[in-house]
């Protein structure tokens, strides 16, 4: 046995070495760290330049099937629950990105990455095939939808996936089956929207096809206005075209009324010259391109508050924002529905829901109703996931 | 201003001051009670202005916010790794302790002189708990004719109290040199109901009717104050010698054992075992560094060295670390801990619901935070008492702050406002890649400190007691597990009570002495 316990306390001097060191190491860390987290990168590869400076992209989706892909390249490290990524180490540029999956449309943007900023996207991806869920007059006790085949040639939905099954009946349904409450409630809703919309809308303004060059037609809708409100978003029918304006504070506006360049030619070259000519107006005295008056400065950037939406060269029957999404607007058509994108920077994406003309459509809380004929049915947003 | 009476010339000079056991401001008058309450309010009022400035700055100054979070974030890292390798250091030396034989240590010395009197504060407390504790002190390896127990009761606990105590001496009091039984009277003026005063009556009552009659030097004398439920390791008294024989002024040192809660570790809840362990963590840290150390709970020192200071303040709730601030105070700064690394087993904090735990373990953190109490009475003295060196005034008073400010605001700070500047910050913020990268780094940088975290969890398991035999290997996992609570306990055992505690003082709502209920199912 020692006389003494041989583990000694920590010496003075021991701790006092390992207490400098920890400062000197907080010394170091905290501004390598700082420089990192604002977009400093050590470049070993460059003979000139030792740090470059980087920028990063954060690219949300609307739907759990999208990958994201940035100039080609997946991003594998998608933010959990979020569908989102945040993509760093991007050199200031030109970044392609597109969002795509099984079952769902492609959504592709091109838009610049500055140094040390994060340039944000918002993709969507709306079923490559619609999908829909049939709403019959009458239902099984099960609940089953109850068609009847003999009226018409052909089965419904055979451009579309419906949902759930459908019974097809060749007798008369009432004697199968009960009537749908929901039949019903959505009858009584169409109903009540045919007046409205017969002001707006001449029939034969868009029975004729509308691709033509010749001088713009004047339809019964270009004098009507149609304005839907919802929060800060204002949707509007002015004209003929479709407008989505904010309405709320600027210090909220939305990403994409604004842009990060200052001048017209940068604006054209990285954003499109729709956006350009929004921001910028050639002065008459000066022949230089100035600052539009409506044109705001907020947040270091040059913002808008109206952007005019993309119809396809088409008549606009009838729009609505996108259930849950003031960032995307459903627009009746005449070829059929489609979800429009806001974010009009580089172009904007538009992708088909439904196709069809003679079409009504409404949005009833947070679903879209369609009635074809007298046919009645929702539309999804969602791709049917078909398990095997 | 002194007391002057025959009954303190045992008093240090310091010591014989009025208000030298002050307690809170409204003890004083004029410039010194204004100052005293100025200090009363500084703790809370510096976390409160920290903690609104990170916000406020999170707000205002995002990118400032930013800087400060990523460097604070670091901070951490280090300290973590900093901390960690002194409990790893001080696991290695308490096991090595815990492996000698110390009564064959300390048999050059003679110490055949030397008394010991065991305090033992008891309330309401189950029998149960102090026929461990008494059953502990009589299987020491110590010669236990040498041996003082006083069972320090409160008359306000009632006559079941008594009837325990009672109990207590009949079985035990053969196996001791003498057992002493005092009671406490209640509602004495100007003292708060609690350990404090208790333990300072029970140890006047040891030196009029033990030390004295027997003539029994003060100097010779021992005093180990435990809690109830505290259960000693065999050679404790052995290692106490030898740290007393050997330190460089054994009449100016306390003597401060690692309290590790677990005695009912395995009937605990796991919320309930990891703030458990942490504060046994939290000890070990400090044994490594005793110029840092303060008493805290069950600790042993020279019963002289209480007399000439009156024994422990009767009249406050941190009373444990109080007496070393009182021992350091009178004598002028010449006064230390010394760390024992060696254990005394006491209860971890739990009750027989979840709830219950809870709110009991929220309580005894707020009353151990409101040690935040200390702070003012040390600013107070040491502003008073120029005979304490200079340097020693600043840097105590510098650890006692930063201690009691980073306890409250640094969890919080890292844990919650760490992502303040992403939900306050500008816009112009929001747009750049700081702010993407802030809650990225913060979390990599959390991670990083949370294998300190691992650690802990390898020591926890070394210090476990037998698994009871109605208890799963499967339990081990668990154990090693519930470390990840460790933010939480953060937050809600250590910053949420420490601000309360703070707060209180800061609006002088004083608080009172909370009795931590002991519970035992086995």
């Amino acid at each position: 046995m020692p006389p003494t316990p041989h583990i000694e306390p920590l010496s003075r001097k021991h701790r006092t070495v390992m207490f400098v060191m920890s400062i000197l190491l907080f010394a170091v860390t905290v501004p390598l760290l700082v420089l990192y987290a604002i977009g400093y990168r050590l470049d070993l590869e460059s003979d000139t330049q030792n740090f470059r400076t980087v920028g990063g992209m954060y690219v949300s989706t609307g739907s759990e099937l999208a990958e994201i892909y940035v100039d080609d390249e997946v991003v594998e490290d998608m933010r959990l629950f979020q569908q989102a990524a945040y993509i760093q180490n991007i050199t200031a540029g030109m970044v392609r990105v597109h969002t795509q999956g099984d079952g769902i449309e492609t959504w592709v943007k091109e838009l610049p990455v500055y140094s040390h900023l994060v340039t944000q996207a918002q993709s969507f991806n709306m079923p490559s095939q619609s999908t829909v869920r049939y709403v019959s007059p009458y239902v099984n006790d099960a609940g089953v939808p109850l068609y009847r085949e003999a009226r018409v040639t052909e089965r419904p939905f055979v451009q579309a996936t419906t949902s759930i099954p459908i019974i097809f009946a060749t007798t008369s349904v009432a004697t199968l089956g009960s009537e749908n409450p929901e039949y019903t409630y959505l009858e009584t809703l169409f109903a009540s929207t045919t007046e409205e919309r017969a002001i707006l809308i001449e029939r034969e303004s868009y029975e004729a096809p509308d691709f033509s060059f010749e001088a713009p037609r004047v339809f019964a809708t270009t004098t009507a206005t149609t304005t839907i409100v919802d929060g800060n978003y204002t949707l509007q029918k002015e004209q003929g075209e479709v407008y989505v304006s904010w309405t709320g504070s600027l210090e909220n506006i939305p990403h994409y009324y604004c842009v990060f360049t200052e001048s017209y030619i940068a604006t054209k070259e990285y954003y499109g010259e729709h956006v350009a000519d929004q921001l910028f107006t050639l002065s008459t005295t000066t022949a230089t391109y100035e600052q539009a008056s409506t044109t705001v400065n907020q947040n270091s950037q040059l913002c808008r508050t109206k952007i005019k939406l993309d119809r396809k060269w088409q008549v606009v029957i009838w729009l609505e924002f996108l259930p849950g999404s003031n960032d995307h607007v459903l627009l009746q058509l005449q070829d059929g529905i489609y979800v429009v994108e806001v974010d009009d920077r580089a172009w904007q994406n538009v992708q088909q829901l439904y196709a069809g003309d003679y079409l009504t459509m409404i949005v009833d809380g947070e679903q879209i109703f369609v009635k074809d004929g007298d046919i009645i049915f929702e539309v999804l947003l969602d791709p049917l996931v078909v398990s095997n | 201003m002194e007391r002057t009476g025959d009954e303190n010339q045992h008093l240090l000079p310091y010591a014989k001051r009025d208000d030298f056991h002050v307690g809170r401001a409204t003890d004083l008058t004029g410039k010194d009670r204004r100052f005293y309450r100025l200090l009363e309010i500084l703790p809370g009022l510096l976390s409160w202005l920290t903690l609104i400035g990170v916000l406020a700055m999170s707000n205002y100054a995002p990118f400032v916010a930013a800087y400060f979070i990523i460097g604070f974030a670091i901070y951490w890292v280090l300290k973590t790794a900093f901390l960690s390798y002194h409990l790893r250091y001080n696991w290695k030396r308490l096991r090595h302790h815990m492996s000698l034989n110390w009564g064959e240590l300390i048999a050059r010395f003679e110490y055949g002189h030397l008394y010991h009197v065991v305090i033992l504060p008891f309330y309401k407390e189950p029998a149960s708990v102090v026929d461990a504790t008494l059953e502990a002190l009589a299987k020491v390896t110590y010669d236990k004719q040498a041996l003082v127990v006083v069972l320090a009761t409160e008359e306000r606990a009632g006559t079941e109290a008594e009837a325990t105590a009672t109990a207590m001496k009949k079985k035990w009091s053969g196996h001791f040199g003498k057992f002493l039984i005092t009671t406490h009277p209640q509602d004495v003026p100007g003292e708060m109901a609690g350990k404090g005063s208790n333990a300072a009556y029970a140890a006047e009552e040891v030196r009029t009717k033990v030390l004295d009659p027997h003539g029994i030097r003060y100097n010779h004398t021992l005093v180990s104050i435990f809690d109830i439920d505290t259960v000693i390791y065999p050679d404790y008294f052995n290692c106490l010698v030898w740290h007393f024989m050997t330190c460089t002024e054994p009449l100016k040192s306390s003597f401060q054992p690692v309290p590790i809660f677990n005695n009912n570790i395995w009937e605990a809840p796991a919320l309930a075992r990891v703030v458990a362990m942490s504060s046994t963590f939290w000890e070990m840290v400090q044994q490594e560094r005793p110029e840092r150390m303060a008493t805290f709970s069950s600790h042993s020192v020279s019963f002289q060295a209480l007399y000439e200071v009156g024994y422990w303040q009767p009249n406050m709730v941190s009373e444990d670390s109080r007496i070393f601030w009182n021992l350091m105070i009178a004598n002028n700064g010449n006064y230390q801990v010394v760390p024992l690394s060696y254990p005394v087993s006491m209860d971890a904090n739990a009750a027989p619901t979840l709830w219950g735990t809870i709110k009991n373990v929220y309580r005894q953190h707020r009353r151990w935070t409101y040690g935040v109490e200390n702070f003012c009475y040390v600013i107070y003295h040491f502003s008073k008492n120029k005979q304490i060196p200079l340097r020693n005034r600043i840097i105590i008073g510098f650890q006692q702050a930063e201690g009691y400010w980073s306890l409250v605001t640094n969890p919080i700070m890292l844990f919650i406002l760490g992502w303040a500047p992403i939900f306050l910050g500008t816009v112009e913020f929001h747009q750049t890649v700081l702010s993407y990268n802030l809650p990225l780094m913060v979390r990599d940088l959390l991670m990083i400190a949370m294998f300190g975290l691992v650690i802990s969890s390898i020591i926890s398991l070394t210090m476990l007691p037998p698994r009871p035999k109605d208890k799963s290997r499967l339990k081990y996992i668990v154990l090693a597990l519930q470390w990840i609570l460790v933010p939480v306990t953060m937050i809600v055992f250590s910053a949420i009570p420490g601000l309360d505690a703070q707060t209180r003082l800061m609006l002088g709502k004083y608080m009172g002495f909370w009795v931590t209920p002991k519970i035992r199912t086995s």
